[in-house]
């Protein structure tokens, strides 16, 4: 399960985003994780808090804006230009691929190659480490 | 984990069940609805089906001050107070309240008090929390067993509190979800920003369509594998039932920007109470407690806050609506009874919590702060924590042994 800051940092560094810090801090602080800030002295919860509803809304409008500010002339990019959704998953640090479903949603719903990007960083493969 | 909460889930339903959600809009406005009310309070003539019963927990997070809450009228509370000690006639006499007084912020709860409604219990406390805030909300949020699922995770399990007509069993709002934790149950940092971020160019129904598309689960995948794929179209429910009430069409519309805190939590959980019958349990925390310095005023504005949106949340239930809701406070320690040299407080051990209901035996004080008898300058523990929770899982309808381990005795608040 990735919290939210790796799952940022990984979406950014994959896609070449370029993200205001101003946003990032929105986007983390509504995710429920500043960096440095912890909610105790033990640090971040384990498991499936990351999975409460303020959280979940606040990952997936990270991935919109994320894709929104994707490189162009990038990997992940060019791979949902080519519709290829095998080499969009290893570009997005997930080498096995999305789910079957997920390949079949991406293809009906990714109209455009932007689209694609922003809805592979929705899918909960994505979260799951 | 267990899966209960996550097999739990029925998406599908929520497109279509706008027909099951009840909109009663019965408001209590005064008169007839208190006369009602007292009717309904005696509920021997006609006792509420366990099923129908909610728990609202009310998490004061930091550590409430117990001796600054229902202040003794006892000299060696002054003496260990001699700049925070509240003077007798700063406090809010309550008949019943033999030999102590509530913090004057707390006036508004006194409808409630004198209603029947609402008791007080004193020295209250597990013997396993320590004065580390992590510690302790870690023992309180677990009902004192061991395991990581919140003891109202595991009643929702034990009670296999499943109702095929509603999404939304149990809620965590604010600060502080894991009392629910391991339910499945949705969680709301705050329930005024929800707004559903959709990608550019697709329609909102398009996006749901996608997300329902991709939250497929297959049976190769664990339970944190499953929550995860569902999480999306889970906060998809929970952010149309939260819109279904900010919705000013709605029967009771609230307005999000006027009631911050505690405040627009409860009043969050009084509109869903309204709408869905089958909620059970409503979470809602706020932090702010932990007063080392500068006590006197920052609790006096703490109390006043958990006064008005505790009695605003009473107000706004429809009379059945309060003969079948339970409101509990919670904090993970009480303070030490000595000031520090700072105008406050610092960790301590046993402290004071209210109950508020329908079923509450209300207009007594349960319980003592045991001043007589400190251990280590701590309050000790005279009623354990645990058996408050067992007297709120038994008003729940139980069980009680299955989820905390032991069945003690009732304290008399029920």
């Amino acid at each position: 399960m990735l919290a939210p800051v790796p799952w940022l940092v990984g979406a950014v560094r994959a896609t070449g985003a370029r993200l205001d810090a101003r946003v990032t801090t929105r986007l983390l602080r509504a995710a429920g994780q500043i960096p440095l800030m912890p909610p105790t002295v033990a640090g971040w919860p384990p498991g499936d808090e990351w999975l409460s509803s303020s959280s979940t809304i606040a990952r997936l409008d990270a991935a919109i804006e994320v894709a929104e500010s994707a490189d162009p002339a990038g990997t992940v990019m060019d791979a949902a230009e080519r519709g290829d959704l095998d080499g969009l998953a290893w570009a997005l640090g997930r080498p096995d691929g999305f789910r079957r479903s997920s390949i079949d949603a991406l293809r009906t719903y990714g109209t455009t190659p932007k689209r694609v990007v922003a809805l592979a960083l929705c899918t909960p493969e994505l979260v799951i480490a | 984990m267990t899966s209960v909460g996550l097999s739990r889930r029925r998406f599908l339903t929520i497109a279509g069940s706008g027909a099951l959600w009840m909109t009663t809009g019965c408001r209590s406005g005064g008169g007839p609805g208190r006369a009602i009310h007292t009717l309904g309070s005696a509920a021997t003539a006609s006792p509420i089906p366990t099923g129908d019963r909610v728990l609202v927990l009310v998490q004061l997070l930091g550590g409430n001050d117990g001796l600054g809450t229902i202040v003794p009228l006892d000299g060696r509370y002054h003496d260990a107070r001699p700049t925070l000690g509240l003077a007798d006639e700063q406090l809010v006499m309550l008949p019943g309240l033999d030999g102590h007084g509530l913090h004057p912020s707390l006036a508004p709860l006194a409808t409630a008090w004198a209603d029947g409604d609402l008791a007080f219990v004193a020295g209250v406390g597990f013997e396993s929390q320590s004065r580390s805030h992590f510690e302790s909300r870690d023992v309180w949020w677990r009902g004192g067993a061991s395991g990581t699922d919140g003891w109202l995770a595991r009643w929702m399990q034990a009670a296999a509190v499943d109702r095929p007509d509603e999404p939304m069993e149990a809620l965590a709002l604010g600060v502080g979800p894991r009392a629910l934790a391991g339910s499945g149950a949705s969680a709301v940092a705050d329930p005024s920003d929800l707004e559903w971020p959709v990608p550019e160019g697709m329609t909102a129904a398009e996006f749901e369509s996608f997300l329902l598309a991709v939250s497929q689960q297959s049976a190769d995948e664990t339970a944190l594998e499953q929550a995860a794929r569902s999480a999306p179209v889970a906060a998809l429910s929970t952010q149309k039932i939260l819109a279904e009430i900010a919705d000013p069409s709605a029967d009771d519309p609230y307005d999000p920007s006027a009631a911050p805190g505690l405040a627009l939590q409860l009043r969050t959980a009084a509109s869903l109470l309204a709408l869905r019958p089958g909620l059970r349990v409503v979470t809602v925390g706020v932090e702010g407690f932990d007063t080392h310095a500068d006590q006197a005023a920052t609790h006096a504005t703490l109390l006043s806050d958990v006064a008005s949106a505790v009695s605003g949340f009473w107000a706004d239930l429809a009379p059945a609506d309060r003969a079948r809701t339970m409101v509990l406070t919670t904090s993970e320690f009480g303070r030490r009874v000595a000031e520090n040299g700072s105008g406050g407080t610092d960790h301590g051990r046993a402290g004071v919590h209210l109950v508020l209901g329908g079923g509450v035996n209300g207009g007594q004080l349960i319980g003592n702060h045991g001043l007589g008898s400190l251990t280590d300058g701590d309050l000790p523990i005279t009623v354990p924590a645990v058996d408050v929770f067992a007297d709120a899982l038994r008003w729940l309808g139980g069980p009680v042994r299955e989820v905390l381990g032991v069945d003690p005795p009732a304290t008399g608040l029920t």
